[in-house]
């Protein structure tokens, strides 16, 4: 067991509650995993390992609370975002990352965020586009309803959408896909075979596309 | 003939190609029917078996092209077997070694020569000689002479730490019967039933539980004739064995009930009807991709994202 550096801090010292994996291969992209509802800083970890072999993975858990489930923001109703919230609580996850890759020496990390997390990933990329150096977001929905000018030109995005998604209205993500689109984003969309839950499509694509990057 | 034994085996596999690959080529199985998983649409559903996928002869898996290898441990299958006739033991052998296959020297379990060996997933597999195999049907595509030809199952091991539940429930609701001991091992065998007609249960106490990934097997399947004996069965077992069933579904090639019995092996009841013909002549099983009517309008977007095979 090798010491830890001593730049390392704990977990604990940091903004959001988190796990943190260093990298096993130089110069790839470390990812910001973002769970969905219910889920945790563990998640998504193996997920990551699977679509972005060899990256650093840095996986908060969200603040806030819905009946003990985790979130990374605030709904009134499933599909009803409190819009406030989402705003206040995607500043303060961008604020996370800048600490974190301050903590960990990490380069400008990708998102892959699943559902709820997928929808916060977007909100940062339309409200601190400097965070995020690109996204996965699979079941993803549009967080804001007048989204900002953002300047998101040469970032890649992959928006991954389950046609029997009783959750994502199919239209929905597709606006998500021009929102980016405009904003200058690297938009790739894909409507895949399944419901809202992640499918071995989701994991052969996203690994795909991060093989890519 | 209302017959009892094992139905089907099904088990998770890792990338399609390599295992589509191994069990037409290597084994020489016949690809029965190319579907998909109906839970998850963009995992195919792979059927092999003998010319039209009968009852007993049938292993089915669920390829995944990033599977973490499985762990096997308690409450799990530890070995499935395939059975050959008694001349087909040096053909084997010489063909395992020819295509670089890991294996074990032949041994002898229950009086019968056993050759164990592992897919390339590490899924434990076995080649079982049997007296009168030989004049047993077989399917070949013509690489592998037919006299030399796998005939379907010989059986399951089961790796439990305790036998007697799991035994009731074989031999109570399904049929079998013990028919051996030798150490560990409990053979149980269903009536006269030779292909796929053998369970044995190897008890061994406390040890390790599995992690089911790339070769564990995910379920036992066994035998009802239709229906109503798929009911009669799902009724013994709660009301002599206090074991539920899920409710049926239609896997469009049987109709299935599932069940965890209590050992912790998912075990199934699957109807021998309708069968592999269904949804395509016998003569091009396995051809083209067959889906469910609910699925059919999503077959671009399936299509899409299934892996290549060839």
């Amino acid at each position: 067991m090798a010491a830890i550096a001593a730049d390392r801090r704990a977990p604990t010292e940091l903004s959001f509650l988190h796990r943190f994996e260093p990298a096993t291969a130089e110069s790839r992209p470390p990812l910001l995993l973002l769970h969905g509802t219910g889920g945790d800083e563990n998640d998504l970890i193996s997920l990551g390992r699977m679509v972005a072999p060899g990256s650093a993975l840095l996986s908060p858990r969200g603040k806030v609370l819905e009946n003990g489930m985790p979130r990374f923001f605030r709904r009134l109703a499933e599909g009803v975002f409190d819009e406030e919230d989402v705003i206040r609580r995607a500043n303060e996850l961008a604020d996370f990352v800048a600490e974190a890759r301050k903590a960990y020496g990490l380069a400008t990390p990708i998102a892959v965020g699943f559902s709820n997390g997928a929808n916060i990933a977007a909100a940062m990329l339309l409200l601190r586009p400097e965070a995020l150096a690109g996204a996965a977001l699979l079941r993803a929905m549009t967080p804001l309803s007048e989204p900002p000018k953002a300047d998101l030109t040469g970032k890649p995005v992959l928006i991954l959408s389950g046609a029997m998604d009783s959750i994502v209205p199919a239209d929905n993500s597709g606006r998500l896909a021009d929102i980016l689109t405009e904003a200058g984003a690297d938009v790739r969309r894909q409507v895949l075979p399944a419901g809202h839950g992640l499918t071995q499509a989701d994991a052969t694509i996203a690994a795909r596309w991060f093989a890519e990057r | 003939m209302a017959r009892n034994g094992i139905h089907h085996v099904t088990a998770i596999a890792g990338p399609a190609r390599r295992n589509y690959d191994f069990y037409t080529r290597t084994l020489g199985l016949r690809f029965v029917k190319k579907t998909v998983n109906f839970d998850d649409p963009g995992t195919y559903h792979f059927y092999f078996g003998d010319e039209t996928g009968q009852p007993g002869t049938i292993l089915t898996f669920f390829p995944w092209e990033h599977v973490a290898p499985g762990q096997l441990g308690v409450g799990e299958t530890q070995e499935t077997s395939f059975r050959i006739p008694e001349s087909a033991i040096g053909y084997w052998t010489h063909r395992l070694l020819e295509k670089g296959v890991a294996h074990e020297p032949a041994r002898k379990s229950f009086g019968e020569t056993v050759i164990s060996f592992r897919d390339p997933d590490g899924m434990r597999l076995a080649l079982v000689s049997v007296p009168g195999a030989e004049s047993e049907e077989a399917w070949s595509d013509g690489e592998i002479p037919v006299e030399y030809a796998i005939r379907g199952f010989h059986g399951v091991t089961l790796l439990l730490k305790k036998g007697d539940a799991t035994a009731a429930i074989l031999t109570d609701v399904f049929g079998f019967n013990e028919v051996a001991r030798e150490e560990a091992t409990i053979r149980l065998k269903a009536g006269d039933t030779e292909i796929g007609g053998i369970v044995d249960l190897r008890v061994v106490g406390d040890f390790p539980r599995g992690r089911q990934g790339g070769g564990s097997v995910h379920h036992i399947a066994f035998r009802a004739a239709d229906d109503a004996a798929q009911a009669e069965m799902a009724r013994k077992l709660a009301e002599k064995h206090g074991v539920h069933t899920t409710e049926q579904k239609d896997r469009n090639y049987f109709r299935s009930v599932y069940f965890r019995e209590p050992g912790g092996v998912l075990f199934e009841i699957a109807t021998d009807i309708p069968g592999f013909a269904a949804d395509e002549p016998v003569e091009s099983l396995g051809l083209a991709l067959k889906l469910p009517a609910p699925l059919e309008p999503l077959r671009d977007k399936i299509e899409a994202v299934l892996p290549e095979l060839a």
